[in-house]
């Protein structure tokens, strides 16, 4: 089984090895080219007259975009024909009439593709790790704070998901996603669809819903500019996740009788212009705005938790699968 | 002695359609037996369910007496299944086929193939989908004798092929079974492809069994008759078949213990004639199976 499926998408996986290997070379360069910057004196202090960044910004979204994509396309590559395409060609009725079980023909072909592309996404993850750091967080921090604080850190949503462990996570899920809707729809084309579609969708719950709350979030007053334990705001912020302002409930003041959702109180508060009683509407009834974060110590919390779920869901597919081989239909 | 196979009540339907109803058949140990019958008459199905490789709505499939369980692997050492789109890894190379052969399957005559292939003259380095349709077909074949199965399921081995790939076939295919007593269920729509290598024949119209028995038992028990059509025919005649003239009428019988005899004008048709005249005959009224009768089991004369 594992000679077959190497011998089979050998042409595959050459082809991806291709585009690894090129990822790779292109984010070595990339990551020179910011140390290089760095390393230059007009760039030291500030974005003025350091025109560089502005090319080596566009250059790393675009790499960054392509590399957000890899996981969903090896899911389309390898995913998608596995079962599907053999059903295309028929070429099942050949290999369910050897002496193998279905079950054993499928859990084999599965495993033997993951363990080829979880080595090739590795490889990939590792130079990403490096290179994300090498592209943001290396900057001066008066130049990170006008670059754009939302850009450093490997937790920010464009980088999580490519940088740790979240990598070989999604690529596994795409991978098993692909299985599946090939064995429910039995056409590669629409399995690559279907795969596309549900992929998408998961990576955008993902990074709105789930992340956000796998791992307790940190809130920062704005007034105070302080944070839990009294640790400056800026100090929290740094290569933190920003989750968006929030009002809550200053923690002490007097109890309020019918206290509302600090949110709703504070959205009226809104109304006031901002010197002429939006303050004291919300002193009055108690409340603060602040910012919610995932600091960046929180990274490999939500790394374990994210790649966790994508793996239980990955089973879960692989179920789906095992079940419709099962059904004896072909 | 179990059958090599038998059906019993064996259905499938699809979506709306039956693409096999009610269908109970038996395909003696050591038999060459012809499944013949119409395009879309059910041979691919019922060879599929067969092989184990779909799942019957209705009725059993067994195996030398056992029967297939879903998802079964038990089976599958004991059966060589040649489909009729004969599916094949297109990028391999003929030499990896047989090796794709002996990885999936525990017992493996890797001789018994490549001496296929050699006698066939495929080349052994040449890509499967370079091959002709004709080659393809041999090398499909090869797979299923290097399984060295007991049962053979042709579905359609030598349709599309030219006359000369065809007779190669299967003359290669009768020398090989005959060296092992292997049983052969292969499947056709045309009589002549299947007439010089069967002794059992299974005629399928609409989903289902029309008649099965031996070759000889066909030949010796049908016969056509024509007289006067206001002449009474015995007791234990069945009408297969009926062709009214002016005055008189052609029939194609079967003596079912009965026999014809003068007045009316009795000759010997050929195996097709039999053939078509089950195939296009509506009358609900003859047993659709010979199986009551008294066929030898085994096949007789191989």
């Amino acid at each position: 089984m594992i000679w077959l499926v190497l011998r089979r998408y050998r042409l595959q996986f050459a082809l991806m090895l291709a585009l690894v290997v090129a990822l790779v070379i292109w984010m070595y360069l990339l990551g020179h080219a910011f140390d290089d910057a760095v390393a230059s004196a007009a760039c030291h202090r500030s974005t003025f007259g350091c025109d560089v960044y502005t090319t080596l910004n566009k250059q790393t979204i675009a790499l960054n975009i392509v590399l957000l994509f890899v996981p969903c396309l090896f899911g389309i590559v390898f995913g998608a024909p596995l079962v599907a395409g053999e059903l295309d060609q028929h070429t099942n009725r050949l290999a369910w009439t050897q002496g193998i079980s279905r079950t054993k023909w499928l859990v084999l072909k599965w495993l033997t593709v993951l363990v080829v592309l979880v080595l090739l996404v590795t490889l990939l993850t590792l130079v990403a790790q490096w290179w994300v750091g090498r592209a943001y967080e290396q900057l001066p921090f008066q130049l990170v704070e006008t670059v754009d604080v939302g850009q450093v850190g490997h937790i920010q949503p464009q980088f999580f998901p490519i940088t740790g462990l979240a990598p070989i996570g999604y690529m596994i899920f795409a991978f098993s996603l692909g299985v599946a809707s090939g064995v429910v729809v039995r056409k590669v084309s629409w399995a690559i669809v279907g795969t596309v579609l549900i992929y998408t969708a998961v990576a955008l719950l993902m990074v709105t819903f789930i992340r956000p709350n796998l791992a307790p979030r940190v809130f920062v007053s704005s007034s105070g500019q302080t944070g839990p334990d009294g640790a400056a705001l800026a100090e929290v912020r740094f290569g933190a996740w920003n989750l968006g302002t929030a009002y809550v409930y200053v923690p002490g003041a007097p109890n309020n009788a019918n206290r509302g959702s600090a949110q709703t109180i504070g959205q009226h508060c809104e109304t006031y212009p901002y010197e002429g009683g939006y303050l004291d509407c919300l002193n009055a009834h108690g409340i603060e705005q602040g910012t919610y974060f995932q600091p960046s110590t929180h990274y490999w919390e939500l790394q374990w938790w994210e790649s966790a779920i994508l793996l239980i869901s990955s089973i879960l597919l692989l179920g789906v699968a095992v079940a419709g081989v099962r059904r004896w239909r072909a | 002695m179990t059958d090599a196979l038998e059906t019993v009540g064996l259905g499938r339907r699809y979506r709306k359609k039956w693409g096999l109803r009610d269908c109970s058949l038996n395909v003696p140990r050591g038999s060459i037996t012809g499944l013949i019958g119409p395009n879309g008459a059910g041979k691919s199905t019922l060879l599929r369910l067969s092989a184990g490789l779909s799942r019957p709505t209705t009725g059993t499939v067994s195996l030398f007496g056992e029967t297939v369980r879903p998802n079964g692997t038990e089976h599958l050492s004991r059966i060589g299944y040649f489909d009729q789109l004969r599916p094949l890894y297109g990028g391999l190379r003929v030499e990896e086929t047989l090796l794709f052969g002996r990885k999936f399957n525990s017992s493996w005559d890797n001789d018994a193939a490549l001496t296929w292939l050699n006698e066939s003259k495929v080349p052994l380095s040449e890509r499967v989908d370079r091959l002709s349709l004709g080659q393809q077909a041999l090398v499909a074949l090869a797979l299923c004798v290097g399984k060295s199965p007991e049962l053979l399921l042709l579905d359609e081995p030598v349709a599309n092929l030219d006359p000369l790939a065809r007779r190669q076939l299967l003359e290669m295919l009768l020398a090989t079974v005959a060296e092992r007593g292997t049983t052969v269920f292969l499947s056709s729509h045309i009589i002549s492809e299947l007439e010089p290598v069967c002794d059992h024949l299974i005629i399928l119209s609409a989903s289902n069994v029309r008649v099965s028995g031996t070759v000889e038992w066909f030949l010796t028990r049908h016969r056509v008759v024509t007289g006067d059509r206001r002449e009474p025919l015995p007791d234990g005649v069945a009408v297969i078949s009926r062709r009214e003239a002016e005055r008189q009428t052609t029939l194609l019988i079967r003596e079912d213990g009965g026999s014809v005899g003068p007045p009316w004008r009795v000759h010997e048709p050929e195996l097709d004639e039999i053939v078509l005249a089950y195939l296009s005959t509506s009358q609900p009224d003859i047993p659709r199976s010979a199986d009551a009768l008294a066929i030898p089991q085994g096949g007789g004369d191989r």
